[in-house]
């Protein structure tokens, strides 16, 4: 029996030293990363990370490369001079998948946005995160990515008691509204057309729909296509109506009595009142005949006098590339059949045993120790064109425990900030109009950076000594035998 | 239809519409007409540069129909009526004929036919054909682009030429009246072709007045006097540039003229051509009275074409301001200076005449596949894309790792020689199969200059990776098909190292692991298009690119099957 493993154990060493296996392990590598860069060109960059270059396998196969490379290296043991070229190189690769090895245990890779005249020190990372507040604080659940075509097995968390139910790797959001169980004013919600009659031009033929919804300030008002929508309070429905087309409705009015007024380009004004019955779709839509000369019509077709927004995710017409929309989950209390739905950097509270939870699904969040204050950001354009030709951000970090920590410091491509071993990089921004803007650095640490260059070297300094060495050595001609 | 700039400027002249068939005027002398500096594209060239650039972008030629460049620019602005039904604009796609409802057997098509194409004008109202286009909310320059759709790019291309050629016959497109830097030169017309022109108002009356004077004559055929006046507006622009035209702008101009001249790449092909010749002669003559003449001459030959080769690359370098590797034409140039290079340097070591006459033989043709195709490899000299830009690391990398590529071109070569002897039955024979193991030998050491420099490039390109975006390493494509390229070529040399391969396995790897090579230079631009080299991404030639890959792969399956019914045979007998 000792010998079998003995014998077995021997056979292993002798295949994990032998240049065959290294060879075989070499073309697997190759093949893979074939299969990646194709994946990515089918589909998109994180769906080969998926299947490739973040997977299991792929770091089995890179494991047993570098065991490998060590095991040769050990299995030539006594070393002497003649092995110098050899090893340096094999070390080289060794040192540089150690490198990597640390980059990808220890590294970040995260981006930091900063409002122009803002400071920021929280760094995203592209790792999503469900966090679960309860009674014994945050949580965190790693919510692991996967592309558009891949099942999703739902994730039961039985010590909170809800489960993951859905995953979507591309989500769209559509937001609905429904009646509030907590009425009260200043929280109404209307669905609504705008649409022109015989005598409107024909783009405003097929009209518009559109909610309004009094409670947040981003649906507050609307363009519905000539006019403004928008709810007022009862303070600034006395007063008089400046500009036209624009048509209101009264936030803090009387349940059942919905009051209107309007405005055209004409300076026409009118108003009224409509009765509601009930919450919900109106069984029969009520027409506003605005009286405007560009022959408009208001058509009411859902209203609530105290509404809850609802937002429901499906997946995205776009489900491959950059444009494709970020993900989304549903979770719901284990065993209930409604449940929510969080799309990336929401949050909400769930009811589970009696017990409320609040939940958030956010990319993972590394705090820096200092934080970085944008104060300025230039792009410049190519002569007479809107095509950016670069971009640049001035800032100043605000460290305590540095007193040398660079103010007035412009970031551009090429000329990254570094401090406090962190390493930003222009990457992109996001236009404000007309400011602020939100400049968007890439954020970097890698404690495998030294590994790396070290190991390059090495390689390519053994390489050319292995090549040189072998010149020495020709072989000679009259040993090879025909085929 | 749009009049010409040209013609409603000359009031007094009375035009007779003719709808006679252009013809070139062979009297005239261009040559001084083609030295004056102009600046279009943001950079100081020579007329005949700017002429090129824009037949070879209307038209995809480098020279239409036997006509000079600079002559076809005068004709097409001084008629234009004579021009609306020639064909001459290139749509290469059938499919984008086909939305055009073009005649899908032709491949050059008239301005009358598509400039009242309104489908194409609606397309480039719609904002889809802007080239570049504006950076939306959260794109970057270094951001993951999405892949271009092949069809899409060509009708970009197709409005590009239409406008450039309107730009043309509008005077918009003659960027030549002097004004002091930094401000760019004037058009010959400026703004909205819709409105009047008013030539009072516009500055540069007397650069303007000349170019017309110079049109006229060339309309009516006064060749006597264009002469003259070309000398005037010569004189006349240099005075106006001022201080701007100093050594270093008549230097450069210069050295532009000498290459669009000289055409410095092609007599080096043709050198190489004679080169290869005389080595194959050197071999075939071997140890005969004639070895030591042919072998003395022919390099000679090379050592000539390899300067011509490189004084191009120097002038351009010199010209465009940067190195000569941001794009495929140039890398194209760089790796055939690297196989003749490599070839040289092995031959000084080896002495085997092999080495020269495979890489004057390899520096020949991909010379010739960088004039071939000038639509998809354009040569022009472009100014540099700002990631590009003044950077050490970058042009390290780039040019290593192109270079490399020459290296392991050599060893295909080699490996296709090797092969081929194999076809001939020479294996079969003890002799012969000491040749087959030379040649191994020395494309295995050509191999050895490749891999150094693969790896070392790919690491460099690391280096300046973590220089510029922050990470040594991001699996973006280009990076791993340099790898995989990398790590097949190590393979190879691993299982030689084992006697996994023997002489014929390895010839036959050499040839087949330069596919990967291919793959990395040329496939991640063309055909797989992901990434963030995407400033280097194009479309066209993958069927030929293709074809020589198939075209490989079967001649060494071919020789393999040549190879074993062989070796069967010398078993049984």
């Amino acid at each position: 029996m000792r010998r079998l493993v003995r014998q077995t154990i021997w056979s292993i060493w002798k295949m994990l030293i032998s240049v065959k296996f290294a060879v075989i392990v070499i073309a697997l590598l190759t093949l893979s990363l074939i299969v990646a860069t194709v994946l990515e060109s089918m589909y998109d960059t994180p769906t080969s990370q998926y299947f490739v270059y973040q997977s299991i396998y792929f770091y089995a196969l890179l494991t047993v490369f570098g065991a490998i490379i060590l095991f040769v290296a050990l299995s030539r043991l006594p070393w002497q001079k003649k092995h110098a070229a050899f090893l340096t190189a094999h070390l080289g690769i060794l040192i540089l998948l150690y490198g990597s090895f640390l980059t990808f245990k220890l590294g970040i890779d995260g981006q930091l946005r900063v409002d122009e005249g803002m400071r920021e020190s929280v760094v995203e990372i592209n790792e999503p995160l469900l966090l679960i507040a309860g009674d014994e604080g945050v949580k965190t659940v790693e919510i692991g990515w996967r592309p558009p075509f891949v099942d999703f097995k739902p994730m039961v968390l039985q010590e909170h008691g809800i489960t993951v139910d859905q995953f979507l790797s591309h989500a769209d959001s559509k937001v609905s509204f429904l009646s509030s169980a907590k009425p009260g004013p200043m929280t109404g919600a209307i669905r609504a057309r705008l649409y022109g009659g015989p005598k409107a031009p024909p783009f405003m033929r097929r009209g518009q729909e559109f909610w309004i919804w009094a409670k947040d300030p981003n649906w507050f008002g609307t363009q519905a296509g000539p006019a403004v929508v928008t709810w007022s309070s009862s303070i600034n429905f006395k007063g008089k109506l400046e500009r036209g087309p624009i048509i209101q409705f009264l936030a803090d009015g009387e349940p059942g009595k919905l009051q209107w007024r309007s405005l055209g380009s004409e300076k026409n004004y009118k108003e009224g009142t409509i009765r509601i019955e009930k919450d919900g779709v109106l069984a029969q839509p009520i027409e506003i005949d605005l009286g405007w000369k560009i022959d408009a019509r208001l058509q009411i077709l859902e209203t609530y006098f105290s509404a809850d927004s609802r937002v429901d995710y499906s997946p995205s017409q776009i489900q491959f590339g950059t444009s494709a929309p970020s993900s989304a989950i549903h979770l719901t209390a284990t065993g209930a059949t409604e449940g929510v739905w969080l799309g990336l950097g929401e949050r909400a509270e769930l009811e589970t045993s009696g017990k409320k939870i609040q939940l958030g699904y956010f990319p993972r969040r590394v705090t820096l120790p200092f934080a970085v204050e944008l104060q300025k950001f230039q792009i410049d354009y190519y002569q007479g064109t809107k095509n950016p030709a670069s971009f640049a951000s001035q800032v100043n970090v605000i460290d305590t425990r540095d007193s040398q920590a660079p103010q007035n410091l412009w970031i551009r491509m090429n000329e990254p900030l570094k401090h406090g071993g962190f390493i930003f990089y222009q990457s992109s921004y996001i236009p404000g109009e007309p400011r602020p803007v939100t400049s968007i650095f890439s954020v970097n640490q890698d404690p495998g950076r030294f590994a790396k260059y070290l190991g390059s070297l090495l390689l390519v300094l053994g390489t050319i000594l292995l090549f040189t060495e072998r010149v020495r050595k020709r072989p000679k001609t009259s040993e090879v035998k025909p085929l | 239809m749009i009049r010409s700039f040209f013609l409603s400027s000359l009031l007094t002249l009375t035009i007779v519409a003719a709808q006679a068939e252009p013809t070139r005027k062979t009297e005239f002398d261009f040559s001084g007409l083609e030295a004056i500096p102009v600046q279009v594209g943001g950079r100081l060239k020579p007329f005949e540069s700017f002429a090129q650039d824009t037949v070879l972008g209307v038209t995809g030629r480098m020279s239409f129909k036997g006509w000079k460049s600079t002559e076809l620019l005068l004709s097409w602005i001084t008629s234009p009526k004579e021009w609306e039904n020639e064909r001459f604009i290139l749509i290469s796609r059938p499919d984008v004929k086909r939305q055009l409802g073009l005649a899908e057997a032709e491949t050059r098509f008239s301005p009358k036919e598509l400039l009242d194409q309104s489908s194409l004008i609606d397309y480039a109202t719609s904002g889809a054909g802007q080239v570049g286009g504006g950076m939306s909310a959260q794109a970057t320059p270094i951001a993951i682009t999405s892949k271009p759709d092949p069809r899409n790019e060509e009708l970009k291309r197709v409005i590009n030429r239409v406008a450039l050629y309107r730009a043309v016959i509008l005077g918009q497109a003659w960027q030549v009246i002097p004004v002091t830097s930094p401000q760019p030169w004037l058009a010959l017309r400026e703004g909205d072709p819709a409105n009047g022109v008013d030539f009072a108002a516009m500055p540069g009356a007397k650069v303007r007045e000349k170019y017309f004077k110079i049109f006229s004559a060339y309309l009516y055929s006064d060749h006597v006097n264009f002469s003259g006046l070309v000398k005037d507006l010569d004189e006349l622009v240099k005075t106006e540039m001022g201080s701007d035209w100093n050594s270093e702008a008549s230097s450069s101009v210069g050295a532009e003229m000498w290459y669009q001249r000289v055409h410095p790449f092609q007599k080096a092909w043709i050198l190489y051509l004679v080169a290869a010749l005389l080595w194959a002669a050197a071999i075939w003559l071997k140890g005969k009275k004639l070895e030591k003449i042919l072998t003395r001459s022919a390099l000679a030959v090379t050592g000539i074409g390899f300067l011509l080769h490189i004084s191009g690359m120097v002038v351009r370098s010199y010209v465009a301001g940067r190195p000569p590797v941001t794009n495929m034409y140039e890398s194209i140039v760089w790796v055939a200076f690297g196989v003749v290079f490599f070839g040289l340097v092995l031959y000084y070591l080896q002495r085997n005449p092999i080495l020269t006459a495979v890489s004057t033989t390899l520096g020949m043709l991909t010379l010739i596949v960088a004039d071939a195709a000038p639509v998809v490899m354009d040569p022009g000299i472009h100014p540099l894309v700002p990631v590009l830009r003044s950077n050490m690391w970058l042009t390290i990398h780039v040019l290593t790792i192109t270079i490399s590529y020459a290296a392991l071109a050599l060893t295909m070569g080699i490996g296709n020689v090797a092969l081929f002897q194999y076809l001939k039955g020479v294996h079969l024979t003890p002799t012969g199969m000491q040749k087959i193991t030379t040649l191994n030998y020395l494309s295995y050491r050509a191999m050895q200059f490749g891999v150094v420099l693969l790896a070392a490039g790919t690491i460099l390109g690391g280096v300046w990776a973590d220089y510029s975006w922050g990470r040594f390493w991001g699996w973006d494509p280009k990076e791993v098909w340099a790898l995989i390229a990398l790590l097949g070529y190590l393979a190879v040399l691993h299982a030689r190292y084992t006697g996994w391969m023997k002489a014929f396995g390895f010839a036959a790897w050499t040839v087949v692991s330069f596919a990967l090579v291919v793959m990395a230079w040329y496939g991640v631009n063309f055909v797989l298009g992901v990434g963030l080299h995407s400033y280097g991404f194009s479309s066209g030639g993958q069927s030929t690119v293709a074809g020589f890959l198939v075209a490989q792969f079967a001649f060494v399956a071919l020789v393999a099957i040549r190879v074993k019914s062989g070796s069967k045979r010398i078993k049984n007998a």
